[in-house]
């Protein structure tokens, strides 16, 4: 599946060199300076927190058209879980941020609706912890139960993610969106007595790779004028 | 003769199509049906992931295997009488006894989890034989339904009066299929 969604990508960006952009050239000056900013919520995140009591967390999105169609990406969230286990309980706290490039493939849309590929590059510090029970046998005639506290006081993950996804203007500056991601490349650090479970931003970590998805909702500060010819601007 | 054709590169749109695309302003629209499928697709096999919670495959243990094997050919199990495998901590508890004497060439007998080294003493034939082995552990969730669990791994030896002991294997885990134990330890005779 992740060789495919290379593939994918490494197919989109050489077309995407080949396609025959259709923007205006900038002054050199404006040339990366974006035409608007967009600031959102994950309102997933969001609904989950109310709806579950495992997990609380919210997450902050920003974008800006860098580049013709390369936009700079950025999230910033906070992830705290609590799960209940069958022998105890198990805890994790922390702050994440992701950057990266989105690339728009549909640059042309007059509403500037977005569908783009994309990667990100993400990092967490965080703390988790479990207390649980459990009973072993020492020997036959002598089975015991153990109480454990066991805890990771500052780990932190980094990870890579590829995304997709779609912004779409719903109302004036109002838009919404959804990024599908792709996480891999997971490398963690300071797990010793403790190998965590869920880590903030990334997930859950008994799979290499894991998917995420976000649906938000976004307002459109406009930087600059847009000198893209606009067809339906009505 | 080449026809020239003059290409709408400012993208407008004729004047009689734009007056009559003025009532319809609409925002949400994807016209490649293709990209919609794929969406929808490619959502459905996100959301189904989110309920993803582990798999309770549990392998851990706190029981070491101990082989006899052959010095010349380790892959030779040489059966012994072991009258007992005591450690000396926790006032010499008795972690093997031989009830009926059989010669056997596997012994399994429990680390102590509660410490990061177990010692072991051998009482077999005519001779007393002391093993220490280290260990360090690692907690592991494997799911809510599952719980977390402790995990034993690089096993060593700290102390040893065998002749010659061998590490094959330095985690200490049962096999989920057949639940027998690792092979751990080889004391070569």
């Amino acid at each position: 599946m992740f060789r495919y969604f290379c593939s994918i990508i490494l197919l989109a960006v050489s077309l995407q060199l080949n396609a025959q952009d259709r923007i205006l050239n900038d002054s050199s000056r404006l040339k990366f300076l974006p035409t608007g900013i967009r600031i959102g919520t994950d309102l997933l995140s969001i609904g989950k927190s109310y709806r579950t009591d495992y997990f609380k967390g919210w997450e902050i999105n920003a974008d800006a058209d860098i580049f013709r169609r390369y936009y700079l990406t950025a999230d910033y969230g906070s992830w705290t879980t609590n799960y209940t286990l069958a022998n105890g309980s198990y805890s994790s706290d922390g702050r994440y941020f992701r950057v990266g490039v989105d690339v728009n493939f549909l640059l042309k849309d007059p509403e500037r609706n977005m569908f783009f590929l994309g990667f990100r590059r993400g990092h967490t510090n965080y703390t988790d912890q479990s207390d649980y029970s459990y009973t072993y046998a020492y020997t036959v005639d002598d089975v015991k139960t153990v109480n454990v506290h066991v805890s990771n006081p500052n780990p932190y993950a980094n990870w890579n993610e590829l995304t997709a996804g779609l912004r779409v203007r719903v109302w004036k500056f109002l838009w919404l969106g959804a990024t599908g991601r792709l996480k891999f490349s997971y490398s963690s650090h300071g797990q010793w007595d403790l190998k965590s479970y869920d880590v903030p931003g990334y997930g859950k970590t008994f799979k290499t790779n894991w998917w995420g998805i976000n649906y938000q909702i976004f307002v459109r500060i406009p930087v600059r004028e847009d000198k893209r010819p606009r067809p339906t601007e009505l | 003769m080449r026809r020239k054709v003059t290409k709408n590169t400012t993208l407008r749109l004729p004047e009689s199509r734009r007056s009559r695309r003025r009532q319809e302003k609409v925002y949400l629209r994807t016209k490649n049906s293709l990209l919609r499928a794929f969406l929808f697709v490619g959502l459905c096999v996100l959301m189904s992931s989110c309920f993803d919670q582990g798999d309770c495959v549990f392998t851990n243990s706190n029981v070491v295997r101990f082989d006899f094997v052959n010095i010349r050919k380790p892959s030779t199990l040489i059966p012994v009488v072991v009258d007992s495998i005591i450690t000396p901590l926790d006032d010499a508890t008795i972690l093997y006894k031989d009830s009926v004497v059989t010669a056997s060439a596997t012994y399994l007998v429990s680390l102590d989890p509660t410490k990061n080294e177990t010692e072991f003493i051998f009482y077999w034939g005519n001779r007393v034989d002391t093993l220490v082995l280290t260990y360090t552990y690692q907690s592991k969730v494997l799911g809510p339904d599952c719980g977390t669990l402790p995990f034993y791994n690089d096993l060593s030896i700290k102390y040893n009066t065998f002749n010659t002991v061998l590490i094959p294997n330095p985690e200490v885990r049962v096999n989920f299929a057949t639940k027998l134990p690792n092979q751990n330890v080889q004391i070569l005779l």
